[in-house]
């Protein structure tokens, strides 16, 4: 502590050093806020939310095509944003990705949180509304999984998401 | 701080699920994390942003944390990290050469680390001499290091004191200051 005495002997100092000490605590409640709620990813087991639709890809492509054809293959160069669908044992989540945003929805429509992860491990969570709706903003750089929990408190993990081709 | 026996604590029952103690340390070590977000320029949704990622690394980080020790040094590295991704993530972005993103920035290397800690600490624990103080002190003192401060004429009026009398009130509030228990466990440490 070789320091101590140049803030801590001199009166002004002390009084300067105190003024610079309480002026960093005042940190925004909305910094605080989001560090407290990180709490409630602790512990969450989740079910792997597998693949069944990119519109990027083919249809052989695709891990299960069954039943979710109905889109025109071949979207990656037509209009509209990709979309993607995860389905688990009791909840899918349908992913839109825009220029600006990832758009998506949990189905059947609920409320809950959602946890963007990156390789580095977890990046940041949104709200998900009360009809399932969710944005993320802006798209993640890098590849990225959507780690979803319910109100009613499931937990899913979709697959690894590549935001670009 | 070598193992502060407060911190010890808010990371034991933190990891053994207690939101309370997860609300203590988030609250203790906030202004640390914003403060290096600071360095970086990052404010507003730029520095929740970083913060978020801090703490949700923190969270699954919680259980392998054997040594609360080396809690602020691992926020320190983590958020220097976040904040140099979300800038070269902006660069990438923006392709306009912004002069503020060169040069704004440390090096992000492990330099500051120390430094960033023991000013840390050494203001956290003036935070808590400050709430120990009576009422009297915390406001004359808060008027002295206010931007800009007030003057004895000022601090006179507004405490009821005589003129003469402020100088010899600061300098006793000081002297309780720097008695207080937080500040004498940081000159031992």
């Amino acid at each position: 502590m070789t320091d101590v005495p140049s803030w801590w002997s001199d009166d002004d100092r002390l009084i300067a050093e105190l003024g610079h000490a309480v002026r960093e605590a005042r940190v925004p409640e909305s910094f605080v806020r989001a560090g407290k709620g990180a709490f409630t990813w602790r512990t969450v087991d989740a079910e792997l939310a597998e693949l069944r639709l990119d519109s990027w890809l083919s249809a052989s492509e695709a891990s299960e095509p069954t039943g979710l054809r109905d889109e025109p293959p071949g979207r990656r160069h037509g209009a509209g944003p990709r979309t993607l669908s995860f389905a688990a044992r009791e909840l899918s989540i349908e992913v839109e990705i825009h220029a600006d945003a990832v758009r998506g929805q949990l189905v059947p429509a609920q409320p809950g949180t959602l946890l963007v992860r990156d390789d580095d491990g977890p990046v940041r969570d949104v709200p998900v509304d009360d009809v399932g709706w969710f944005v993320i903003e802006p798209v993640p750089a890098r590849r990225f999984r959507l780690h979803v929990r319910t109100a009613a408190g499931s937990a899913v993990i979709t697959d690894w998401i590549h935001p670009q081709p | 701080m070598r193992d502060d026996p407060a911190v010890v604590d808010l990371v034991l029952r933190a990891q053994a699920g207690d939101a309370a103690a997860w609300d203590g340390i988030v609250e203790r070590y906030a202004p640390l994390v914003w403060t290096v977000c600071g360095r970086y320029g990052l404010t507003g949704s730029d520095a929740d942003d970083v913060g978020g990622g801090v703490w949700l690394r923190l969270v699954e980080r919680l259980d392998s944390l054997r040594e609360p020790a080396a809690l602020p040094g691992w926020l320190v590295r983590t958020t220097q990290r976040q904040c140099l991704q979300l800038l070269r993530a902006r660069k990438q972005q923006v392709p306009v050469n912004d002069p503020e993103l060169g040069e704004g920035a440390p090096d992000g290397e492990a330099g500051g680390v120390d430094t960033d800690i023991l000013v840390a600490e050494r203001r956290h624990a003036l935070r808590m001499a400050f709430a120990e103080l009576p009422v009297r002190c915390r406001s004359l003192l808060a008027m002295l290091f206010a931007e800009p401060p007030a003057s004895y004429a000022e601090i006179s009026v507004a405490l009821d004191l005589p003129v003469g009398a402020v100088g010899p009130t600061r300098g006793r509030c000081l002297d309780r200051l720097r008695r207080s228990r937080a500040l004498a466990a940081l000159e031992l440490a």
